[in-house]
Formats: structure tokens, sequence, C-alpha cells
């Protein structure tokens, strides 16, 4: 899998630069534009987790694959005009969702705020269940307070949509069937 | 008894242990000996100064206690302790330390409780006389209360050494002596230094850690006290027997202090398992802001024509971040390890208050939610947590792995129930955990005392 380079290294590094991104986001610039401005790394041969909650710090350099999208709500929602970024907001999702480190960085729990309005949820999961096997083909490398496990076992934002739309909690907990996250669409409530 | 107060001078016109010279003072204002004057018409004029230290140095024989401190201090605003402080002083510039084998000194500190002695040790070493009280304080030998004495003697020493020259040796004695101390004057003397230090979260997450340590080292001496090994976690399950929970990996991050690192895993997992266990809710955890989460509140609720106002809070509390705050359902918990279970209260409750204050009525998490109790991995061993109160959710940390027993029902049930139970870790699991080689206390003033201020 190709994540940006942007988002590998120490805490403490890429939260500079994510600060960075988002004073560019702030004006209006393109979010893979910017996120792909030093290039990409593939997975198999970048050592380091593949964090998604919790932020991991030290000195180990990981993919801190939740940024720059709480970074930047966070930024928004503390500045004083936080509606005023609503257009932004909707651009930065949209983006997101047309490559696959960006709908992993929207399914980390530390972006659930991204996921108010209802009407982001479908799009999401269609986004997740296209890249699912790309996220999943990583294997037991992604960090969300426990080290190494698999996306699906660790909380995320696939189970936070899902769940709205119906499925149980209690299978969003039980391990994913061999078909994947698919299978579980039969428990969704019908569109309206 | 006849005390004098120290009347050397040097040549600059200093006097006493603190030595502050008093010709650098303002001449309108007055030296708390001044303006202690008392009514008996002895002093009031620089000219008189000396002869009134004198004469209120006797004050066994009658009148009010002076007190000869740093000229241009202000009177203590730490009253009642500014009376200890005062005779704490008065004692220390006794040439006679020790009469008829009484020691004054001794029996004025140990009659105060941990804050009190804390303050007036600290009156005294602002004067100028922590010499003096080091050397009354290291030559007190009673086993069962010197390790009390000493701890705060150590502390309010030590949060006035500057970082770069606090001294191995200075640590070992005060961790020494704190760890001889019951937990709850141990937590006292170690948020007074938190407190001097102007220490951050981090730290405070270093205690945090420090305590849920020492209380799993506790539990393996005492098990009887402290469920040791009989030690079990919810959430019972039904049906097929669940997966054991193994410790996790050992992997400090870098330098990272042990105690943060257990304290940070800590706050991370339990998080993570209500996250889990509250899937289809908005939850925010650890690293987000209260104005953050107003704001997102403000989406949630405005449609339904709640109003909610940032403005009421200040820009320090809309910083503070709650540990999980369920905006869903408007529940939030605070995360300590047990021993801190009454500090985390404290802080839910203050949570509940600035939501509030914003117009948000945010309340105490129900100990019954799913997620708040259960065990867990955590690096070299596991966390089991549950929710002692609302709002809060206490872990203990155990070198151990918990595996699922089944349930022993009174009748044959439909479906077999399972708990947790504590057990030892292999040799092989116990050999990647790297142990502590210093006493916990030890490392945690050490922690604190280095750390960054405002980390």
């Amino acid at each position: 899998m190709q994540l940006p380079a942007i988002q590998y290294g120490d805490w403490k590094t890429v939260k500079k630069r994510m600060a960075r991104v988002v004073t560019l986001l702030k004006r209006g610039a393109d979010l893979v534009e910017v996120m792909t401005a030093d290039g990409m790394l593939d997975t198999t041969t970048t050592q380091g987790m593949l964090v998604i909650a919790g932020i991991q710090v030290g000195p180990v350099p990981n993919f801190h694959c939740f940024a720059p999208w709480k970074p930047a709500f966070d930024s928004f929602a503390a500045a004083e005009n936080s509606d005023a970024f609503a257009t932004l907001e909707d651009a930065i999702f949209d983006a997101s969702l047309r490559s696959s480190w960006g709908v992993l960085g929207l399914l980390s729990t530390e972006n659930q705020f991204w996921l108010l309005p209802a009407s982001r949820h479908r799009p999401l999961l269609h986004a997740a269940l296209e890249v699912w096997s790309e996220l999943d083909t990583v294997g037991a490398r992604y960090y969300a307070a426990v080290q190494g496990e698999r996306l699906w076992s660790v909380p995320n934002n696939l189970h936070y949509v899902m769940a709205n739309l119906g499925v149980p909690t209690n299978v969003l907990r039980a391990p994913l069937p061999p078909e994947g996250p698919r299978a579980l669409l039969k428990y969704m409530r019908p569109v309206n | 008894m006849g005390g004098e107060f120290d009347q050397r001078q040097d040549a600059g016109g200093r006097r006493g242990p603190g030595g502050a010279s008093s010709s650098s003072l303002d001449p309108g204002k007055r030296t708390l000996t001044e303006q202690l004057v008392p009514a008996n018409g002895a002093g009031g004029t620089d000219s008189g100064a000396v002869a009134v230290q004198h004469s209120y140095a006797s004050s066994g024989s009658g009148g009010s206690v002076a007190v000869q401190r740093k000229p241009g201090d202000a009177p203590s605003s730490k009253q009642p302790e500014g009376g200890h402080v005062d005779r704490l002083i008065q004692l220390l510039a006794a040439p006679t330390a020790v009469i008829a084998g009484r020691d004054d000194v001794y029996t004025l500190l140990s009659s105060l409780n941990i804050p009190d002695l804390l303050a007036v040790m600290e009156g005294g070493a602002d004067c100028g006389y922590l010499p003096q009280l080091h050397a009354r304080v290291i030559s007190w030998k009673n086993p069962f209360t010197v390790a009390r004495l000493l701890s705060a003697l150590y502390a309010v020493e030590l949060v006035r050494v500057p970082q770069a020259a606090i001294a191995t040796g200075q640590l070992k004695a005060a961790g020494t002596a704190l760890d001889l101390l019951p937990q709850d004057q141990q937590i006292q003397i170690v948020e007074y230094v938190l407190h001097h230090r102007g220490a951050g979260v981090s730290v405070t997450e270093v205690f945090e850690g420090a305590l849920a340590m020492r209380e799993g080292k506790d539990a393996t001496r005492d098990p009887q006290v402290h469920g040791g090994d009989a030690a079990t976690a919810g959430p019972t399950t039904s049906g097929a027997s669940p997966a054991p929970v193994e410790p996790g990996p050992w992997v400090p991050p870098g330098e990272q202090p042990i105690p943060l690192y257990i304290g940070n895993e800590a706050h991370k997992g339990i998080a993570a398992s209500y996250v889990a266990a509250h899937g289809g809710d908005v939850v925010r955890t650890n690293a987000s802001p209260v104005g953050s989460m107003l704001t997102t509140l403000k989406r949630m609720l405005g449609a339904a024509g709640e109003k909610i106002d940032k403005s009421a809070l200040s820009d320090d509390e809309l910083g503070l971040m709650p540990d999980i705050t369920n905006l869903t359902r408007l529940h939030l918990y605070e995360i300590k390890p047990l021993a801190a279970a009454a500090a985390a209260a404290a802080k839910a409750a203050t949570y509940v208050g600035l939501f509030a204050k914003a117009g948000v009525a945010v309340a105490l998490g129900p100990t019954t939610e799913p997620g708040v109790e259960g065990g867990i991995p955590a690096p070299g061993g596991v966390y089991i947590f549950s929710s002692p109160q609302p709002g809060v959710i206490c872990y203990q940390y155990r070198r151990g792995k918990l595996v699922p027993v089944p349930v022993l029902e009174p009748e044959p049930a439909k479906e077999r129930r399972w708990k947790f139970e504590l057990r030892p870790m292999t040799p092989q699991q116990r050999a990647v955990v790297t142990t502590l080689t210093v006493g916990g206390m030890l490392l945690m003033i050490a922690m604190i005392l280095l750390a960054p201020v405002g980390a």
C-alpha cells in the first residue's frame, strides 16, 4: 500500500509537518496535492506501524494515518468562525475518498467528527469497501492502543458508519467473515 | 528556653541565615520583622530593629513572637501555617536545639499533617533556614515518624534545586524515605512537587503510571489485600470460551519513562475498549480538547435548538481534555489507576461543570455502560479496569495474563458464562519485560523534577 511520505516519521516531526498542512488547507489548498507533495512510501518496504488512533510518541518512525484530518478539524473547531470552514471540510472529505490513504485517514476513530453529517456515511462506506482489500493486505500493522492488529480488529470508523446504518454492535465486534465487510451489508437498514 | 536570633551581619550588612540585605530595601517597605514589632513600643525604627529582635527572640518570657524573614518578604498568605512558620524559625534560630532530650522543632513538625508540614517547611526555607532545618531533621531517628519528616524535607529541598543540579544521591534519599510512607501521604508529597514544578499532563501521567505499577507490585507481595493472582475481570461473556487476554508487547517508545508508558497505554487501551463497545456513538478520547468538542456538540445539538456558549469558558478550560467523552450519550469518564480513584472523580466533576458552564448537560458516565469494565493487554501484562463510581474508570496493572474460566452456575444454564482470572506469565513473557531498578517513588520524583516545566 502506498501512503504519503509526509505522514511518516516520529510524531513530533509529523506533527510539525501537519501544522503546515493544516495552514495550507485552511487557505484552500487541495488535500491530495499537499499530502503527496513529498511523494509516497510503500508500506511493504517501509517499517513502522500504521497509527490510526492514539498518538504514538517516541523516536520510532510510524505512519500517522489519522493526520491531517484530526488536527485540521481541531483547528477549524477552535476558530471563532468555525462554521465558515464548512465548504472547506466538504472539499477535504470528498478529496479523501479518492485515495486509499484518504479513506484510511477517515476510518481513524480520531476523525469521527468528519462523519457527523449522516450524508457522509454511505459515501465513506462505499469508498472503504472499494479499497478494503488494499487496506487489509497490510496485515497486523495497525496501531490503535494495541500494537500490530489487523484493521478490522481495531476500533475504526467503518464500525461507526455501519453501526449507524443498522449493523448490530456485536456483529461489528466479532471477527470479520472471510468475505470481508461486504458480508455485513445484509444487516444494514435499507435506504429510504 | 532562652533562644536568640542570629544576629550575624556580613560586610554588606546582611543578617540572618538568608543573608538578604536590608540596605537594598525599599525604605517605604517594612520588613515582616518590623511589621511584627509588638505593641509594647520596643521597635518600629531601623535603629531599633536589632534590639527588637533580641527582645522578641526571648518570647518565652512573654510578648509576641518576632520573626526574622528575608527583608522585603510579604507576610505569608498561607495562614494559619504562618504561625507555625514563625515558630519554626524561632526554634531553628535558637542556639540550643535540644533541651533535656526534647526538641521543639520535632514536636512542632510531627504535629502537622502533610500539607501543613510542607507549607511550614517551605516557609522556613523561604526565610533562609533550610540548612538549619535539614541538619535538625536528619538528626532525628524515630523510625515511626522520620520518613514522613524526611520526605517532606527532601521535597522542599528538591523543588528548589535547579534541574541541572539535582544529584542522584538526593533523589535516592527522597525516594527511599517516600517509599516508606502510606500511599495517601506519598500522593500529597508528589502533588506538592508536581505543583512546584508547574508540571503538565505528561508528568501527571507519569504519576498515574507509577501509581499503577506500584499497586501491581504490592499486589504481588500481598495478594490478599490487592486481589493479586485471584483478581478477576469482567465482562462475563456467554457462549463459547472467549480468548485469553495475553500480555501486550513491551515496546516503550524511545527513552520514554516506563511509568509514563504504562499510564499512556492504559488510557489509550481503555478508551479504545470504550469506543469499540460504542461503535455507533460519537466518542472523543484523550487528546480532544473541550473547545473542539463544544463545536462538535454545537453541530450535533444545534438543530435541536440547544444553545452552546463556548465563550463562557476560558482558553485554558477550552484546552482541557477529558479522557472519554461520549457526545451521543452525553457521558464522560476520567481514567485513573485504582489508587487515584478520588482524583478521577474530582476531575470528572470538574469537566461536567465546564460543560454545564457552556450550556451542555454532560453527565458522569454510568458504571454499567458497555466498555467500562474488562481486561485488555498492557505492556508486559494486562490492565484490569472497571467503573467503581459514575464518571470514573479505574485500572490496575498486573504482570500476568487473563484466562477465561467458566462461571459456576447454581443450575445448569443454557449458555455457559465466563469470567477472566489473572494467571502468571510464562518465564519467556517475563523475560521481555524490563523491570524497574529503582524504587517506584524515586523514579517518579526523578521524572517530575527532570521533566521540562510545563511538559
